[in-house]
């Protein structure tokens, strides 16, 4: 007997190594034989080869078939039909494979021109970079791979599994070595190539039919990339590349001097190459490789993924690259992508600019994080991270996150045939911690159940695994388990805050339980004389609805709680959201859910617990007057979200929050909560139109043209300007119609774009005075940009704006503006002229 | 004499609400009443009534596009200057209104 499962392909990216990976490990969970069957191409490819599925070339909208045939194939097939119903149409959520649509960009002003030649690409990786070029050859492909001595099929295979094995090993410990995870998972992905069985099969295959060894192995590798190059996917033929380095690094081995040769930088420079391999890119010096110019086009591949996590900018299908001669100087715009070989003085003042807004943008970020977030009226509410690998927790930490909320462990337990032991845990846990440096790190037991699939677990296939046995109800058929992850996580909080959390409690009685758990753990390790915190909080997770009934109960075995919003709310509303006959009754701005959120809350604060909330919910801006509102003490959000959330803590004050809580608890439908969500913000957001960041007093601007564009750097810098050069347009049309220069020294320029992220004022004073153009002829000495966020202005500014407009035309409020001292005081003059009628 | 004047600029953010500022001082200064309407980003504030138009010496508009509703005005002496002119030089505009 055997099954088919038919589908129809669902990715518009094709099928891709993330989805293979995806299908790869389902298929190796079970004993049976899968076999993807593509019936557009013919082609057909075991499951359990990566490659083997990428090269069957499939693409979006293709008719498809699965064939399982072994013992365990029905289990097989029903795991199999759930991946390709609800995963696989999920797996590329977020990923984005072309650059937006729509027709050229302008050109930022500074680059118009006749005298500026302007080279446009695609922008891969951002920032300014500046340098001589080295113009790389392109690949004339491999050398003399048969010159060695021919042995016999089967010493040829010999030095084969030699290489093979060989090239493993440098992978493995290469990737042990690496800078950072985008560069792991890239050399990962070159050892699944490697380690591939249909790739060592097809250069058996070569080697019996008379090849040599290096013949065989790049014979193949042509093969698998012409594959991926006719796939017709962009994302598939990029993927070429990759194996072109496999064979290169086969081939060093195999036939010394046919390999490629490395690029050496003796100096800084700009790479411009047709193509530039990952492993190519790895071997270059970057601290001496300023930019990256490459005639093929695709912002997907892995060499551009490298480049964007060196932060080396890097512009892609470059058209006229091959025109940039050898050592002539280079700008390289990753942030717009365009190059300017030769820049003349003007555009390379213009650049330099650039380069200080986009270090003053930099510096911002890095300020904001380090700053703890607090309400308008300065109650602490500590923003932290969810994160599910170190990887992230050092990227959130960096992002400003004030500590861990929830590091998430399955990733710990996924992708192996047993699970880690308690020395390797104990050493990731303590390595969060002391990333974390002192700040809190909670880190969540085991949340794995049916729809999470870790074989060595055993979890029975269940018809609905979000009711099932799931999370810490699962904790019972493995205690060793259960106890070797208890013991690593009190391990390590000897060596940092680290906080234990269990997930999907139910009940009191359930929560006691685990509690006890963790106090047997504990006498064994101090038994055995291993350091622990004995004092080490342990809490427990607010997702079932029932543990929100008997709060002020399981508060006698938990030292605090964090509502895991997500899960809470599909459990009350009793909807799952990724049906999608359902998915908008989830909604977090129920009345009932914002009311349970409350009681919750309030429950937590009355037992004296220390209450969180780790799930969605925390990382929407326009919830966050909510959560304060409910007294949470920790607010645990995607690293990402981290800044956005802390500045829109600062925006509310706490008690108004209360009152929007409680007028909130009283609206009988989710859109009118919202609705009230929306009007609050609307109101907050006036607060910060202007900021004395906004401001500069003396500034050295020579010509309007530099004076608009400082104005707009300021905001820019501030994160309120999304595109400078479209704002920089949107109000030299304006001034277009006539000068802004109103006359007595002063300019009030002004657009309305949605390049514009939030409506701003930014001023600036020039003691020499300015050209304007003005109305009465006069330089101007008070500019105050006005910046109008089109789509969504918001009435209270343009009210506020309306206002100030007037109070411009009286004198004293000018001379009050021109004399202030300070940033400070511009902000309070202005502030007060506004206010007073 | 009494005025009623409308103001209107391109984008509505800055123009319209200077100009009515400086309509309204001038026009102070010169001892005449005036009721300036703006027709800004805000809409139209501070609207002019049609008792308010009915009573009205003159009709000034200071705009530098089309002024809506302009139909209320028909019958009416109406002078109409540059938005921008408004602002550079009201006294001379306001003085100037009498002289018809």
């Amino acid at each position: 007997m055997s099954r088919e499962l038919s589908f129809r392909f669902p990715l518009p990216l094709g099928l891709h190594a993330r989805p293979a990976s995806l299908l790869r490990d389902a298929a190796c969970a079970f004993t049976s034989a899968v076999t993807l069957v593509n019936r557009r191409s013919g082609r057909r490819a075991d499951a359990r080869s990566v490659l083997a599925l990428v090269a069957s070339a499939t693409r979006e909208g293709d008719e498809c078939a699965l064939l399982i045939a072994g013992e365990d194939e029905d289990a097989a097939g029903d795991a199999l039909r759930r991946l390709v119903a609800t995963e696989l149409p999920l797996c590329d959520e977020g990923v984005t494979a072309a650059p937006p649509a729509g027709g050229e960009r302008p050109l930022p002003r500074a680059l118009r021109g006749d005298h500026v030649s302007v080279l446009r690409g695609t922008a891969a990786s951002g920032g300014i970079g500046r340098a001589a070029a080295l113009v790389v050859t392109p690949w004339q492909g491999f050398g003399e791979l048969d010159a060695g001595a021919r042995g016999t099929p089967d010493e040829e295979m010999a030095k084969i599994a030699g290489a093979l094995a060989a090239a493993g090993a440098e992978l493995r410990s290469a990737g042990a070595a690496a800078a950072n995870d985008t560069v792991r998972a890239v050399l990962r992905a070159h050892l699944a190539i490697v380690e591939d069985p249909e790739f060592s099969a097809r250069i058996a295959a070569e080697v019996g039919s008379g090849a040599t060894a290096a013949r065989a192995v790049v014979t193949v590798a042509q093969r698998f990339a012409a594959a991926l190059a006719g796939s017709g996917s962009a994302v598939l033929a990029e993927r070429a590349l990759d194996l072109r380095d496999v064979a290169a690094r086969l081939v060093h081995t195999l036939a010394p001097g046919a390999a490629e040769e490395r690029i050496a930088l003796a100096r800084d420079a700009v790479v411009v190459a047709e193509t530039l391999s990952p492993a190519q890119f790895l071997a270059l010096d970057t601290t001496r490789l300023k930019g990256l110019v490459l005639a093929s086009a695709g912002v997907t591949s892995h060499t551009v993924v490298l480049a964007r996590a060196a932060a080396v900018p890097c512009v892609t299908g470059v058209a006229g690259a091959a025109a940039i001669a050898d050592g002539a100087e280079v700008i390289v715009d990753g942030e717009r992508g365009l190059v300017v070989a030769g820049p003349s003085p003007e555009v390379a003042a213009f650049y330099a600019g650039e380069a200080t807004a986009l270090g003053a943008i930099r510096a911002r970020l890095a300020a904001a994080a380090g700053r703890d977030a607090v309400t308008a009226d300065g109650r602490r509410v500590e923003v932290a991270a969810n994160v599910a690998s170190l990887a992230e927790a050092r990227l959130a930490l960096a992002a400003g996150a004030e500590g861990i909320g929830l590091f998430r462990t399955e990733l710990l337990f996924m992708d192996r045939a047993s699970p880690p032991s308690e020395d390797e845990q104990a050493e990731v846990y303590a390595e969060v911690a002391r990333l974390a440096a002192g700040r809190r790190v909670i880190i969540r037991t085991l949340d794995a159940g049916g729809d999470k699939p870790i074989p060595y677990l055993g979890l029975p296939r269940e018809r609905n695994p979000f009711l099932g046995c799931r999370a810490v109800r699962m904790y019972e058929a493995h205690p060793a388990i259960v106890a070797a992850q208890i013991r690593a996580i009190a391990r390590a909080s000897a060596r940092g805050r680290v906080e234990l959390m269990f997930p999907m409690v139910s009940s009191a009685a359930e929560a006691g339980a685990l509690r006890r758990l963790v106090a047997a753990e504990m006498a064994a390790l101090a038994a055995a004389g291993v350091p622990f915190d004995p004092a080490m909080p342990v809490g427990v997770m607010v997702e079932v609805p029932s543990l929100a009934f008997v709060l002020d109960q399981a508060a006698s075995a938990a030292d605090f709680f964090s509502i895991g919003s997500n899960d809470l709310l599909q459990y009350l509303l009793a909807v799952d959201r990724d049906n999608p006959a359902v998915a908008r009754l989830y909604d977090p701005f129920e009345p009932a859910f914002v009311r349970a959120l409350a009681a919750v809350c309030g429950a937590a604060r009355a037992a004296g617990r220390r209450i969180g909330l780790c799930g969605e919910l925390g990382a929407d801006p326009l919830a966050t007057p909510l959560l304060v509102g409910l007294g949470l003490d920790e607010i645990s959000v995607g690293g990402a979200s981290v800044p956005a959330v802390k500045a829109a803590i600062a925006r509310c004050a706490t008690t108004e929050c209360r009152e929007l809580l409680a007028r909130a608890t009283q609206q009988t439908s989710a859109a009118d909560v919202e609705r009230l969500l929306r009007a609050f913000a609307a109101r907050t957001a006036g607060r910060d139109l202007l900021a004395a960041e906004f401001v500069r007093l003396g500034s050295e601007a020579r010509s309007k043209d530099e004076a608009i564009r400082e104005l707009i750097g300021l905001l820019r810098a501030a994160g309120r300007v999304g595109e400078p050069d479209a704002v920089e347009d949107a109000v030299w049309q304006r001034e277009a119609t006539y000068s802004t220069g109103v006359g007595f020294g002063v300019a009030i320029p002004h657009g309305k774009t949605d390049a514009v992220l939030a409506t701003s004022i930014a001023v600036a004073t020039y003691p020499d005075g300015v050209p304007w153009g003005s109305l009465d002829g006069e330089p101007v000495t008070l500019a105050i940009l006005v910046a109008v966020r089109a789509s969504d202005p918001g009435e209270t500014h343009l009210r506020t704006i309306a206002a100030l407009s007037r109070r411009l035309m009286d004198d004293d409020v000018r001379t009050a503006l021109l004399a202030a001292a300070n940033a400070d005081e511009v902000v309070a003059r202005l502030r007060g002229a506004v206010e007073t009628p | 004499m009494k005025i009623v004047a409308v103001t209107a600029c391109p984008t509505g953010v800055a123009h319209t609400y200077m100009a009515a500022a400086r309509l309204e001082k001038a026009a102070a200064r010169l001892g005449h009443a005036i009721k300036v309407e703006t027709q800004g980003s805000m809409g139209i504030e501070n609207a002019l009534s049609a008792d308010d138009v009915a009573g009205a010496d003159v009709v000034l508009l200071a705009a530098g596009i089309a002024v809506r509703d302009r139909e209320r005005f028909a019958g009416k002496r109406v002078v109409e200057v540059a938005v921008q002119d408004a602002i550079k030089d009201p006294d001379r505009i306001i003085a100037g209104l009498g002289g018809a």
